[in-house]
């Protein structure tokens, strides 16, 4: 017993701390960039806030940003690490941004080394920057200057996009399966660092881990709303539904999507011909209306009606653009993979996606215009 | 040589014993030859020169024989024996015999003819009455009240429920029990412990109900214990209890009379004490340290809420400094984001590891409690500025232990005297430290592993036959009324089924209105 007893403990006890990794003596990173050079080599940018306690609660932070290049990632990595004092640590990144000019070569060389690290945080967002990543990594944004972290900051620009609808909701790990999926692409935010703060340009398009195009931000909504995404906090848009009433602000008219419904249809005729509709009914209310007169039951039809028309333009513009660019977010590949397998073992899908019949409807239903009659 | 020679003992003991035996029972022999100041000579001989053994010799004015009081005059009440058996004598005074005596003391008298039993007699505050018949002596019970108020113990107050509390005296902590559980059937049982300072204990059960093997095995380890002097039923505790290397209590210590009637009720044993106010009960199980009587006469969602509280309590108590140890220094990963800046921050130029930041901490937090047991109310309250505004907040500002490790052992403080029962919070707080160890060492393995030798450890201890862990191991669903929820009294119909009571159905029968 004895024996066991001082045995345990010195199993216990001799181990010491030897593998403790204390959080006092780590760097955070809370956001990251890739970006290539010239040559080919990866120049990773980091932003590790700096936490200083003040007095009466209240924290300021300052970010520093390191940068290092590197043949791969993990190399950039190994030198950021030699130009910080303490040891780098990855578990707490908020967002990874892509440069642009990244984001079109092959994406999954760039995010290997988040996916065999355990302690990665795979829940962070990514995004594409227009421009260098290094741009937006950057000290220069207004909001930074004050409380905010770097990483908290541009997590959160791209969170409240996400609850209006402007883009897609996607983290490293969401995009993984999608990426070696040929059925399927997807879509990421794209992001631009204007002078003073972060802007939304939309969603960027990929074809299988190459970023081929952009949806700019009003569009995007359209684009998220045929995703069939359940209604979000604020799914907004405006949308110009006349032509020439004075002054133009009459001419528009902001719904908020309340239900949002989507009927998918992919079908292959006998001869292989594939033909792919999106059905959406939406359930809005209206939250602006400057022409008012929303009691009469025959305005709010012709709202119905014009919002219709408008809406299923608009949806036909994104589903064009996105043939345009031979990217399949809405996985019209994967369904003719599962329901039609024979016709898709004879295509070739790259090819064919672009020739397809692809249409859309939207169906608007105003259920509601509003607290005022 | 001779100065390495183990001295001889001049008398053994076994002969002193022989002797006295061999003075006393000569006594009763040739007692009739002895005259009253032989015999008081011959039964004081087991004495040593004490002087509070008062000889008071008396002559009666209408009778010529003489008449000799014995008592210890410290354990004695001088006004009962003077009362009880000086003024009868004087208003009668004729020649005593038993029957003329029992008519004038009429109360506790006794006659006895062991001359044997002075001693035992004398040590149990009774007068001995010698008369110049010397084949028979006279009892009387004459105990001095050194006894307090009957208050509410301290360490066991509630809001709701009877207030009093057992006090420093067998007979008065019996009637406080008996008050409660007016039963035939409550059985009690005097044992004698310490072969010197024989202090008194009472066995109680309540018969037909208690498992007899119980009852058998609790009396035989009473029995058991062989001393020269038993003075705390702390001594007793920790002679009959299964397990003494445990760190868990065993037996439950109470100073509530109805927590003792309630567990009789549902089959256990008791022991109660002369000169102490501390009752133990056994067999108990983890759980009852976690029972409260508050718990009975609130309603019983609330109790039952507080039950859920308690056992939180314990979690934390036991593992919240361990799991901050891992955390901040294996797992941070874990911390929200909006989080981890703040802690980082309060972290930052802390210049001890964790473990040793928590040591400090804890271990302040046990001087201070152990400070204010010791020290007067008055001075108490410099303890509590001390410990609370010094302590707390200049640790802090020195730079020397983090805001959030003073937040972690303020709750874990907290948490750990949630635990009605004095002792398993004292078990909680030591067990605390090597989980602290196991956690800087490990991470949340170390954790981990901890409360899987603890548990391992409370599934395997008994405690006079049944198991310590219960309801829970082995499982017995029914049992689990009166553990982390407190089931409404109509719901509560059966008794304990690990103490294999004779009768298993208490006959709670009630609500039958609500039936129709």
């Amino acid at each position: 017993m004895k024996k066991k007893l001082s045995l345990l403990s010195v199993l216990l006890l001799l181990t010491g701390c030897w593998d403790q990794n204390v959080l006092n003596k780590t760097k955070l990173i809370t956001a990251g960039g890739f970006d290539y050079t010239k040559d080919g080599k990866i120049i990773t940018t980091a932003s590790v806030p700096e936490a200083n306690a003040m007095e009466s609660g209240k924290d300021s932070i300052e970010n520093q940003i390191y940068t290092a290049t590197g043949t791969t990632v993990r190399q950039s990595r190994f030198k950021l690490d030699r130009e910080v004092s303490e040891r780098l640590d990855i578990s707490k990144n908020q967002i990874i941004i892509l440069g642009e000019d990244a984001a079109k070569e092959d994406i999954y060389q760039l995010l290997d080394v988040f996916y065999r690290d355990p302690k990665s945080a795979l829940n962070a967002k990514i995004a594409v920057a227009k421009g260098k990543a290094s741009d937006v990594i950057s000290k220069k944004f207004e909001e930074t200057k004050k409380a905010a972290g770097l990483g908290e900051y541009l997590r959160d620009s791209i969170l409240s996009a996400e609850e209006s609808s402007a883009v897609p909701r996607e983290n490293i790990q969401t995009v993984c399966p999608v990426m070696f999926d040929p059925g399927q692409d997807f879509a990421l935010p794209y992001l631009e660092a204007l002078k003073r703060t972060i802007h939304i340009r939309g969603v960027a398009l990929f074809r299988g881990q190459k970023m081929v195009g952009e949806i700019k931000e009003p569009l995007s909504v359209t684009y998220t709303m045929l995703t069939g995404k359940k209604h979000e906090i604020a799914m907004n848009t405006t949308k110009k539904i006349y032509k020439n009433k004075k002054p133009a602000r009459l001419n528009y008219v902001t719904i908020k999507v309340k239900k949002n419904k989507r009927s998918f249809l992919v079908d292959v005729t006998p001869e292989g011909k594939i033909s792919a509709k999106i059905k959406l009914k939406t359930k809005v209310t209206i939250t602006e209306y400057p022409s008012d007169n929303l009691s009469t039951p025959t305005e709010v039809r012709n709202i119905e009606k014009q919002l219709s028309k408008k809406l299923t333009k608009d949806a036909q513009t994104v589903i064009d653009k996105l043939q345009a660019m031979n990217s399949d977010p809405f996985g019209v590949g994967r369904q003719v993979m599962a329901f039609h397998y024979p016709v898709w073992e004879r295509l070739n899908w790259e090819e064919e996606y672009p020739k397809i019949d692809f249409t859309a409807s939207v169906d608007v239903e105003v259920i509601g215009h509003g607290i005022i009659e | 040589m001779t100065f390495f020679k183990k001295p001889k003992k001049l008398i053994t003991e076994a002969k002193v014993e022989h002797d006295i035996q061999k003075g006393l029972n000569n006594k009763s022999t040739v007692v009739q030859n002895l005259n009253l100041d032989e015999l008081l000579t011959k039964v004081k001989e087991p004495f040593s020169a004490t002087e509070d053994l008062v000889t008071q010799e008396v002559e009666l004015p209408s009778d010529t024989s003489r008449i000799a009081l014995l008592y210890i005059e410290s354990i004695v009440d001088k006004q009962l024996v003077q009362s009880m058996i000086l003024d009868p004598l004087f208003t009668t005074g004729k020649e005593i015999t038993f029957e003329s005596f029992k008519k004038m003391a009429s109360i506790d008298l006794k006659q006895e003819t062991d001359f044997n039993q002075v001693p035992k007699f004398l040590l149990q505050s009774n007068t001995l009455v010698f008369t110049e018949d010397t084949t028979c002596f006279y009892t009387v019970s004459t105990p001095v009240k050194t006894q307090r108020d009957i208050t509410e113990p301290d360490n066991e107050s509630i809001v709701r429920g009877a207030h009093d509390g057992f006090v420093e005296n067998l007979s008065t902590n019996l009637a406080l029990v008996r008050k409660k559980l007016r039963s035939s059937k409550l059985t009690i049982k005097y044992l004698l412990l310490g072969q010197e300072s024989h202090m008194k204990l009472a066995l109680l059960y309540v018969d037909q109900i208690a498992n007899p093997e119980l009852v058998k095995e609790v009396e035989k380890r009473v029995k058991s214990i062989e001393a020269d002097a038993v003075y705390a039923p702390g001594n007793v505790e920790e002679s009959i209890e299964d397990k003494p290397f445990s760190f868990f209590p065993q037996i439950l210590n109470t100073e509530r009379p109805d927590r003792v009637a309630a567990n009789l009720m549902e089959g256990r044993v008791a022991l109660l004490y002369d000169t102490s106010p501390t009752a133990h009960i056994m067999p108990v199980n983890f759980f009852t340290f976690y029972q409260s009587v508050d718990d009975y006469n609130k309603r019983w969602h609330i109790s039952s809420f507080f039950r859920f509280i308690r056992i939180m309590g314990f979690f934390i108590a036991l593992g919240l400094p361990a799991i901050y140890i891992s955390i901040v220094s294996f797992h941070y990963e874990v911390i929200p984001f909006d989080l981890i800046l703040l802690i980082k921050s309060s972290l930052e130029d802390i210049p001890y590891p964790p473990l040793v930041e928590a040591l400090l901490m804890e271990l302040t937090i046990e001087f201070i409690r152990e400070a204010s047991i010791r020290l007067p109310a008055r001075i108490g309250s410099t303890i509590a500025i001390v410990g609370g505004l010094v302590i707390g907040d200049a640790v802090v500002k020195a730079g020397l232990v983090s805001n959030l490790m003073i937040i972690v052992v303020a709750v874990t403080a907290i948490a750990a005297y949630i635990v009605p029962s004095n002792e398993m919070s004292a078990a909680v707080r030591i067990l605390r430290f090597p989980f602290m160890v196991a956690a800087a060492t490990l991470g949340f393995l170390g954790i981990v592993f901890g409360f899987l030798l603890l548990l391992f450890h409370l599934c395997r201890l008994y405690t006079f036959g049944s198991p310590y862990f219960a309801p829970i191991a082995p499982l017995n669903v029914k049992d689990l009324k009166d553990t982390f929820l407190r089931a409404p009294f109509w719901k509560q119909d059966t008794r304990p089924q690990d103490l294999n009571t004779q009768k298993p159905d208490n006959r709670n029968h009630t609500r039958k209105w609500d039936k129709s």
